[in-house]
């Protein structure tokens, strides 16, 4: 092999540790031995332009594309709990239809003779299957005007994801029906203690308290969670828009 | 990282460090073959199961989910495949959580120095090891080896960076479950693991609810992961990989013996620089799989000819080995090394008081059964 292309000695301070037996690299035929390393990088030395530390400009990192300033991060935490306090919304108001079709199912409602109990014989006397008819148009009738609140919810969360995201203007009106709700929802429940002295308020409330009534105030909470963020985020949005820098929202 | 760069380019980072053909070829087929040293494998050829570097799809389905099923698995993934940056990374939370957080793996960090010093003076396919661990320290940056519904998932808030008429846009990615249909890189359709609330599924391990792309060298991102409070991360794979590959260049210059000291945040761009431009090229080709552009690039570096990965290149020379001769056969040699290197990064993490991996204890400190009692370091 010409010298000029032997094998560089490594030097001693640079030699590999003793390596065991077992361990040894295979032989590598002499016409496959390294090649020359040229000398600008010689074994021991860094060339000065990369020495530890230095990065050519080139390689350096370019400008992040993401959006990460504290005034977008806080938009984008904003957005999430709308969408999730949307889905809240309409999650509670599902609960409520279900609520009503276990009642009706499991308390066996007999609607025609709650409703018009003097209808009830007439129909009877037409045959079961028609009195299950009237029943059955009676019950969907029923859970319509119960759960008039459904399709509003629905609206509601619909509005906030759709508004959180940014993918529609959306009026403020959302927002409104759903402080609406809470308040509602919460009023209900103070109502409940109409007729119990105020002494006895605290007490009652821990005594008397249903599943029922621990559902309801959580679905105000949800409603009342909704309308702060959804004014926290049209608040940051005037001033994200003002220097164009409102975040993606997905 | 996938073949393209594991084998094809690993062997061009070995001959531009100086290895000879023969040498780069032994490296880059250790390095991809970590890929595919699987239980199944081992045990096809009758090597010990504890090497295994890899888990297939199929032995994850069949994985117990008990934690001692977890530990193992973790200690495979973090070992060779996420290796973590920083094992005391400062964060606040509940125990639990602290220890997958310092899990996530990440370019430059102490681990990877031990593993490289950890190859030198050791066979080729210990460098081979050490090179692919050290390319994807860069590739699964922001996910963990560990199963963790909380460090790597992924949501909708997902974006391709990509160009329209010389402005950055943001592309949405919508990730499927049809493997069948594969990835559409055009439309953004990506293949993913479904969404799973448990926060240890497995499907909830490395990347996979982000599918390929972390694996495709084109490919510039941001997403919103769910440990980073809001915020973006921006993963730019062209850049990192060719930072991967430069740090290659470097590490096996040391590990060939030409520098005395490894260190982290080190680059050999210039020994790299008169194939810059042919480089980025292949990183920015937008393709699912470079292996055609590496394999022609390497065989114009060294003008002899790079084969194709060959799985079972070196099985029928193992199982015909006698015990004695075994070790010194290519896998003989491959499973030892990755023996060393799962042991080593498991007596770190276990050491850093992070019991993800499970349990560790260093051999060669025991000295009396009374040492085995609470000793901790």
């Amino acid at each position: 092999m010409p010298t000029e292309n032997a094998p560089r000695e490594v030097p001693t301070e640079n030699a590999p540790g003793e390596v065991p037996a077992e361990n040894a690299p295979r032989e590598v035929p002499t016409e496959n031995a390294p090649r020359e390393v040229p000398a600008e990088n010689a074994p021991g030395e860094m060339p000065a332009e990369n020495a530890p530390g230095e990065m050519p400009a080139e390689n350096a990192p370019g400008e992040m594309p993401t959006e990460n300033a504290p005034g977008q991060i806080q938009y984008r935490r904003c957005a999430r709990n709308v969408i999730i306090s949307g889905g809240a919304v309409i999650m509670f108001g599902l609960w409520g239809l279900l609520k009503s079709v276990f009642y009706y199912s499991l308390n066996r409602i007999d609607l025609v003779n709650l409703l018009a109990p003097e209808l009830s014989e007439s129909l009877r006397g037409q045959g079961a299957q028609v009195y299950r008819i009237v029943n059955t148009i009676l019950f969907f009738m029923f859970l319509l005007i119960v759960n008039l609140g459904l399709p509003i919810r629905i609206y509601i969360g619909r509005s906030a994801a759709a508004d959180a995201r940014g993918v529609k203007k959306k009026s403020v009106i959302y927002i409104v029906l759903s402080a609406l709700i809470g308040i509602l929802l919460v009023a209900g429940f103070i109502r409940s203690f109409d007729a119990v002295p105020i002494s006895d308020i605290p007490e009652e409330v821990i005594r008397g308290m249903s599943p029922s009534d621990v559902i309801n105030l959580t679905s105000a909470a949800s409603c009342f969670v909704l309308t702060w963020y959804a004014i926290r985020l049209r608040i940051m949005r005037r001033e994200l828009d003002k220097e164009g820098r409102r975040p993606y929202v997905a | 990282m996938q073949e393209d760069f594991h084998y094809y380019a690993t062997y061009c980072a070995a001959y531009i460090a100086g290895f000879s053909h023969e040498e780069s070829l032994a490296i880059c087929y250790s390095a991809q073959f970590v890929d595919n040293c699987s239980e199944t494998l081992l045990e096809k050829i009758r090597a010990p199961r504890d090497a295994a570097t890899t888990q297939l799809q199929l032995e994850l389905m069949d994985a117990r989910t008990d934690l001692l099923a977890r530990h193992a698995i973790t200690r495979i993934w973090s070992s060779f495949h996420f290796l973590p940056r920083d094992l005391f990374a400062p964060v606040k939370g509940g125990k639990m959580y602290c220890s997958k957080y310092r899990l996530i793996c990440g370019p430059n960090g102490d681990l990877l120095k031990e593993t490289v010093e950890l190859a030198r003076g050791k066979s080729l396919q210990a460098v081979g090891i050490a090179m692919h661990v050290l390319a994807d320290t860069w590739a699964h940056m922001y996910f963990a080896g560990t199963p963790s519904l909380v460090i790597n998932n992924i949501d909708a808030h997902f974006f391709e960076m990509r160009e329209a008429d010389g402005v950055p846009v943001r592309r949405k990615i919508r990730f499927h479950r049809n493997i069948a249909a594969g990835d559409d890189l055009e439309t953004g359709a990506m293949i993913g693991t479904p969404a799973q609330m448990d926060e240890n599924s497995v499907f909830n391990l490395g990347h996979g609810r982000a599918g390929h792309l972390p694996d495709y060298s084109f490919a510039r991102y941001v997403y919103m992961p769910a440990w980073n409070g809001y915020q973006e991360v921006f993963k730019d794979n062209p850049s990192d990989y060719y930072h991967a590959f430069c740090q290659m260049v470097y590490a096996l210059r040391f590990l060939r013996g030409e520098l005395k000291e490894f260190r982290t945040e080190t680059y050999d761009f210039e020994r790299v620089q008169p194939y810059e431009e042919e480089i980025r090229t292949i990183l920015n080709r937008r393709q699912p799989n470079a292996c055609a552009d590496w394999k022609a690039f390497g065989e114009k570096l060294s003008g002899e000819t790079i084969g194709a990965f060959d799985i079972e290149a070196y099985q029928k020379e193992y199982k015909e080995a006698g015990e004695e001769e075994k070790p010194r056969t290519a896998p003989g040699m491959f499973f030892d090394a990755a023996r060393a290197q799962k042991s080593m990064v498991t007596d770190r993490i276990f050491s850093s008081g992070n019991l993800l991996a499970g349990l560790s204890i260093r051999i060669g400190d025991i000295g009396s059964l009374k040492d085995l009692r609470g000793k901790k370091k």
